[in-house]
């Protein structure tokens, strides 16, 4: 078993050295450098990620499951105490490197999620596209609970539950761990480690729509599509609040 | 009011705003409200997808203020040249640039009359339009500085604005106009452009599953396109003929 949990550890960390040079530098240049709509969208979803966990100058923030860091990075040009978390020290050094070139106080520290005691100071905590690399989200949400003073808030950000089959192209190369969780599991995991208020959020808003037809249309149609087909297509977003 | 004190108004604007209004100018799109700072990103990155920026593509910003939408097109790998007629915005400019080790070029130049060579596959006028009464000059500018085939994207207050513009206006003699997407339009056409489309921007925060924000997620496209002459930004987006 530990053994397993070791191999399952030991792929997201030599995830930044397996993906090549190529891999390494969008890393590093996220969200930026990548086709107009993908970078739109991840610069879409910082604007968001602001306003839902109500982001302002002088407040705490600690992500887990950083990576290189970028919402990190851009919590701290917001002017908040910004603090990013990865298992993966590579990932870590392309964090701190970033940073430092950037001349941004914040701090990055390799540390697994599913183990990090962080003494409960932060207002604010983010697990954005982390926690479908972890089949114990159950220890994750503890671990973002010990993070928020009471009353803080956690925001995530997930793939949908087609993402366990999208997936499987990164799990099969790297090893790493692709799973989708349903909205349901997330709620019940969250009220089970400690949060409540929890509210669920619809990632639509990707995109302006024109005055032709179709982009009519589409504007029309796209809350009830999103909502609908939410549990196949889009994100879950949930926020909640640590008692 | 006569062209040159309208202009040097607009010259004057980052001496008038004091310390605290230079300081946003240069944190600028950040360190504001969550709202706000989202809604500049937001509206970035919809300049990002409706331009098409990406690596290699070149990209000129008429009026750029403090320069924040070129800084950060230029993270995004284009190459981007960013005009103002305010030496001092231009400076305010340069300086971020050189803090974050960014390679842009920022020019003092009046929108006005600027020549720059048709040579930009992309152009933005981002809330700077309503500061020129003489939007057929700017977007005879815009047309100058673009490829055949190029493109510009323009994102203008309402015609509301006229009126909720006041406030700078009478405080710093700049001006502050609001056209409607009719007139607009039209000065493209006369301009040069072809194939305008307009946009409708949507940028307000995530849904939930309230009742009320089902309710408003519902009604939002009737809404924002009902109302959107006197509630949102216009959006046009237009190609420059040969």
């Amino acid at each position: 078993m530990s053994d397993t949990v070791d191999n399952r550890k030991q792929a997201e960390i030599d995830y930044p050295s397996a993906i090549g040079e190529a891999g390494r530098a969008w890393l590093r240049s996220k969200p930026f450098g990548n086709t107009p709509r993908e970078s739109a969208r991840l610069l879409i979803d910082f604007g968001y990620v602001l306003q839902l966990l109500d982001l302002r100058g002088g407040m705490s923030l600690c992500e887990l499951g950083c990576g290189p860091g970028w919402m990190t990075r851009f919590a701290a040009r917001h002017g908040l105490h910004a603090e990013g978390y990865d298992i993966s020290p590579e990932m870590i050094a392309i964090a701190r490197e970033v940073a430092a070139e950037e001349g941004l106080d914040v701090s990055f520290e390799a540390a697994d999620m599913e183990q990090l005691d962080l003494g409960r100071r932060f207002d604010a905590c983010l697990l954005y596209d982390a926690l479908h690399h972890s089949p114990r989200a159950d220890l994750v949400f503890a671990t973002a609970h010990r993070a928020l003073k009471p009353g803080g808030r956690l925001l995530l950000a997930e793939p949908n539950w087609k993402h366990r089959f999208q997936g499987r192209d990164a799990a099969g190369d790297y090893g790493v761990t692709e799973l989708g969780y349903s909205p349901r599991r997330l709620k019940k995991l969250l009220r089970q480690a400690g949060f409540t208020e929890i509210r669920r959020f619809h990632n639509t808003r990707k995109r302006l729509f024109s005055n032709s037809p179709a982009d009519v249309a589409a504007h029309v149609a796209e809350p009830l599509v999103y909502r609908f087909l939410a549990p196949f297509w889009t994100q879950i977003w949930l926020r909640a609040r640590a008692s | 009011m006569p062209p040159d004190e309208r202009k040097q108004a607009e010259i004057d604007y980052p001496r008038a705003i004091g310390e605290e209004g230079r300081a946003w100018l240069r944190s600028k799109p950040f360190r504001s409200t969550p709202d706000e700072t989202a809604r500049l990103l937001l509206d970035f990155a919809h300049v990002v997808q409706l331009l098409e920026l990406q690596p290699g593509v070149t990209f000129c910003e008429l009026g750029c203020g403090p320069g924040w939408i070129s800084r950060l097109a230029t993270r995004q790998g284009v190459q981007c040249e960013g005009y103002d007629i305010a030496p001092e915005m231009i400076e305010i400019a340069r300086e971020v640039a050189a803090d974050e080790g960014l390679d842009v070029r920022y020019e003092v130049g009046d929108m006005e009359q600027l020549d720059l060579g048709r040579r930009f596959d992309t152009c933005l006028l981002y809330d700077a339009l309503h500061h020129s009464p003489r939007a057929d000059l700017v977007l005879a500018s815009a047309h100058a500085a673009l490829k055949p085939g190029g493109r510009l994207l323009l994102a203008e207050p309402n015609w509301v604005h006229r009126f909720g513009g006041r406030h700078a206006s009478g405080d710093y003699g700049v001006t502050e106009l609001g056209y409607t997407p009719r007139r607009l339009k039209r000065l493209l056409r006369e301009q040069g452009f072809t194939g305008t489309e307009r946009f409708h921007p949507v940028r307000r925060g995530l849904p939930g599953n309230a009742p009320r924000d089902v309710a408003k997620h519902l009604t939002g496209p009737f809404v924002h396109r009902a109302l959107a002459p006197v509630m949102t930004q216009i959006w046009l987006r237009a190609r420059a003929v040969a």
